[in-house]
């Protein structure tokens, strides 16, 4: 690359078969812009069709962008691509970690890690600079994640910055995580690096990023972000109590921060207050978050708030919890939102109080959060819990275990309401004992070796979405079609928050009804919620832009739980964000001039790489019928109520094919397939793919 | 000499204006009289409060509410909102059984959502559990509010929204999502 403004200009390839570690130039990817984009283009072009997730031609990439590393706020993203081992063709998929790595990353002079071949014996990655070796993992093959994560640290010194696996990992559970810094973890992509036999990667980036632009603008950029634009995680714009400051408040809002609220373990205690929009130096303060995911007893055990690097935010609650060491976990505690929520949904009969009132929950989601980040355990984003409930209460899991071990499983923990009962649940998953730990393969997997049948995967309980084997992640709750669209996109649970975040704002439906006819033309782009309305082009429009933006997010790469910046809490600018500021920031660190419009087409051009790719992989043109496809539930929930009436989320099956047709039309795709056209893909710049393609038959 | 007093009255201006907008950043608002016993309590020169009010007014976003009793009351728009001040106003007048229902209607229409009751506990509202729960039962028999219906979530919390502006089944599934839904979807 000739000039490497933003970018750190090369690409690190490390293949374990035979230890060659090699670097190329990421200019050739640079259409893809970064992160996700070059994932997908790796994949694409270097992977058969056909590899398992776990066989040593496929390969892995871990990626950064352009931003990533460069100041701009929410930029410490990681975006790891792979096959992906719950899906049932393994068909490509991302997963997200924050933390320091991904700017780590840049700084050690790397936009992407490509890992590919399978080494013969542990090892792990030990990258300082442009220094790079592959080191002898056998102290460290065994260990949990918090171990690992210190065994390397040991090695290179506190200022690594480290991404392990856990014992989930290495036993290839297809439901396991790759994390970063102890509690930022890529879901669903663990068990690609315990096949390769690579524990861990720690890498210290002593470089910095070079900036086209003055510093002085990129601050004031900044400065203008956070004073005018930013409010609290998810860009939650309202704060969640009546404040004098502020004219909208909303209960279920992020921006927890009030008077007589503490971080209450910090020394001394340090009041949140309230954070009126304006003042830089207090954002860090909005969220609360360990109140708002573990309840009004968490605030006393809470030391502080952490998170990414670069990021103001702080969405990570961090706590001490001296009760916690009384199950044999560590006291000190670090997560946010699912990785709290998803083992309490595991404790299917509640939990009673442990050590206090009201501390029930409390110590299941922490106790549990410790057990399931060690291990290296991923829930598929709530399913473990609810597919573990399914299989106990239908009496399927007496059905397919022997007398033996079912009578091993204390159960009478899990009725009595005992936390203790996630001690053995997560470790007979994480070491494969037994037929009970074919939980973790994953929703599919699980369907097919227990049979399970329409009521598991069509029941409105379980909250399944696809037939792929993934649950709902903002969908047809969030946005009607909008959310429902989205969720069908992806090889996984959608991870699109673009559209969620607006929607859940906390600013009244009138504001945001403006809004969205600013930004997609009509009001008629947003419905209120459970109060929908038939498809229409707008909310076709909303939805491509929805994944659009996140896709450009994971290549920039920059948080899409906080951006894009649709939104504001301030009132002097009616509320109104700033949809242009990716481009902003971009043509200021990169020193061309990039738009909105001009991004927008990359994030689409990387976007259809993903369908085309998907299309590629499952080996047929029918996306419509084979791929975009929603459980019955979602359709036949409420039976008393018809769709499109007050207080139901319930779709229409006709309204959702016509919201296929007008999101393929507003993507360039086939209408009758789905599948990309050779058009589309020669306007994107994707000839290649569309060669490939035809020569498979796979082209409208 | 003239210096000295013009420096005097900078100095008390820019102490006027810090202790409105600090009540007002504190959910408070404040009497001429209030302002007058903080000038004196800061032995201050006594002077025309009046007239510092007046140049202080564009800095700060000055703004004046009456209450029922015709006293008047000062806050800086900078740091309160007019609705925030009006609550208060109404509080002050004893108004709460129609600010209740008035805020009710607005949520009901304008989010849309039902309204959290316990949300007349906090500040601005401030009513203490008897008095809310006195207000309620006031509200579900007084014939003026005979929209106003309650529901609540599995969790336990309690809604009170208005049927003018959302049905039964629609508050009902609001109050679950608020509650339940999206903290099982984060």
């Amino acid at each position: 690359m000739a000039v490497s403004y933003g970018w750190a200009g090369k690409i690190l390839r490390v293949n374990l078969s035979n230890g060659r570690i090699t670097t190329e130039d990421t200019n050739k990817y640079k259409d893809y812009i970064g992160g996700m984009g070059i994932g997908y283009k790796v994949l694409f072009d270097e992977v058969p069709v056909g590899t398992h997730p776990h066989d040593a031609n496929n390969k892995i990439v871990f990626g950064t962008g352009p931003l990533t590393g460069s100041g701009a706020p929410c930029s410490s993203r990681t975006n790891v691509t792979s096959l992906f081992p719950t899906n049932p063709k393994h068909m490509v998929a991302d997963s997200h970690m924050g933390g320091n790595f991904a700017a780590s990353m840049k700084y050690a002079g790397y936009d992407a890690i490509i890992v590919e071949g399978k080494a013969r014996g542990p090892v792990w990655l030990r990258i300082e600079d442009d220094k790079v070796s592959i080191e002898d993992a056998s102290k460290m093959w065994g260990q949990g994640i918090y171990n690992t994560t210190a065994l390397v640290a040991s090695e290179m010194g506190k200022e690594a910055s480290i991404a392990a696996i856990g014992q989930a990992g290495e036993n290839l559970v297809n439901l396991s995580v790759i994390m970063n810094g102890y509690s930022h973890s890529a879901g669903g992509h663990g068990s690609i690096l315990g096949a390769k036999k690579l524990k861990a990667i720690g890498i210290i980036g002593t470089g910095s990023l070079k900036i086209a632009g003055k510093a002085k603008d990129l601050l004031d950029t900044n400065s203008y972000m956070l004073k005018e634009l930013i409010g609290a995680n998810n860009n939650h714009v309202v704060p969640s109590t009546p404040q004098p400051w502020a004219e909208f408040d909303s209960k279920g809002s992020r921006w927890t921060a009030q008077k007589g609220l503490y971080w209450g373990a910090a020394e001394p205690p340090v009041e949140t207050g309230e954070i009126p929009p304006g003042d830089i130096t207090t954002v860090g303060l909005r969220t609360q978050k360990g109140v708002k995911d573990l309840g009004p007893v968490a605030e006393k055990y809470t030391k502080r708030m952490g998170g990414c690097q670069s990021c103001p935010i702080r969405c990570f609650s961090q706590l001490e919890i001296p009760q916690l060491e009384k199950f044999g976990v560590s006291r000190f505690v670090s997560n946010t939102c699912m990785g709290y929520s998803a083992p309490n949904g595991v404790m299917i009969k509640g939990t009673v109080d442990q050590f206090e009132k009201d501390d029930g929950t409390f110590i299941s989601k922490t106790l549990g959060s410790q057990l399931a980040d060690d291990y290296g355990v991923w829930c598929n984003y709530g399913m473990l819990g609810r597919e573990f409930k399914y299989i106990y209460e239908s009496g399927k899991l007496k059905e397919v275990l022997s007398e033996e071990e079912y009578n091993s499983i204390p159960f009478e923990l899990l009725e009595a309401g005992d936390p203790a009962f996630l001690k053995d649940f997560y470790r007979r998953i994480t070491f494969k004992e037994g037929e009970f730990s074919h939980l973790g393969d994953g929703t599919y997997w699980i369907a097919q070796r227990w049979d399970l049948g329409d009521d598991f995967w069509h029941g409105k309980a379980q909250k399944i979405w696809s037939p792929l084997g993934y649950p709902v992640h903002h969908s047809n709750e969030s946005g009607a079609q909008v959310g429902a669209l989205i969720s069908c996109m992806f090889n996984r649970d959608s991870q699109s928050h673009t559209h969620q975040n607006l929607i859940q704002s906390g600013l009244p439906a009138d504001i945001l009804r403006e809004v969205s006819a600013e930004i997609w033309g009509s009001e008629e782009a947003f419905d209120f919620p459970a109060k929908y309305t038939p498809m229409n082009e707008y909310k076709a429009k909303f939805a491509k832009w929805s994944i659009i933006r996140n896709v450009l997010h994971d290549s920039l790469t920059v948080c899409n739980w906080m951006w894009p910046m649709m939104v504001s809490p301030v009132k002097a600018r009616n509320y109104r964000g700033d949809t242009a500021l990716e481009s902003k920031y971009m043509s200021l660190v990169t020193g061309e001039n990039y738009t909105e419009e001009s991004l927008d087409l990359a994030a689409e051009r990387v976007f259809t790489l993903h369908r085309a790719l998907t299309v590629k992989q499952m080996g047929t043109l029918d996306m419509r019928n084979e791929h975009d496809v929603i459980m019955d539930w979602v359709y036949d929930m409420d039976p008393e109520m018809e769709p499109f009436t007050e207080g139901t989320v319930k779709m229409e099956r006709e309204d959702m094919q016509t919201a296929l047709t007008m999101f393929y039309e507003e993507m360039g795709w086939d209408k009758k397939t789905g599948a990309p056209t050779k058009d589309t893909l020669n306007r994107l710049g994707l000839d290649f793919a569309a060669r490939e393609l035809e020569s498979m038959n796979l082209l409208p | 000499m003239g210096d000295y007093m013009d420096e005097n009255i900078d100095y008390l201006q820019e102490d006027v204006a810090d202790f409105i907008t600090l009540n007002s950043r504190d959910g408070k608002i404040v009497t001429l009289e209030e302002i007058e016993t903080f000038i004196n309590n800061e032995e201050k020169d006594p002077t025309d409060v009046t007239e510092i009010l007046e140049s202080i007014k564009s800095e700060l976003d000055l703004k004046t509410i009456d209450d029922s009793e015709g006293n008047t009351f000062y806050y800086s728009g900078n740091e309160m909102t007019d609705k925030y001040a009006g609550i208060i106003i109404r509080v002050k007048n004893k108004d709460i059984l129609k600010l209740i229902g008035d805020t009710v209607r607005e949520e009901s229409r304008r989010y849309p959502r039902p309204t959290y009751v316990t949300m007349f506990n906090l500040p601005p509202y401030n009513l203490t559990e008897g008095e809310l729960e006195d207000m309620l039962a006031e509200l579900s028999i007084d014939s003026e509010y005979r929209d106003l219906k309650f529901t609540h979530a599995s969790n336990g919390t309690v809604f009170v929204y208005s049927n003018k502006h959302m049905s039964k089944g629609y508050a009902d599934y609001l109050a679950e999502w608020i509650e339940v839904g999206q903290d099982e979807n984060p």
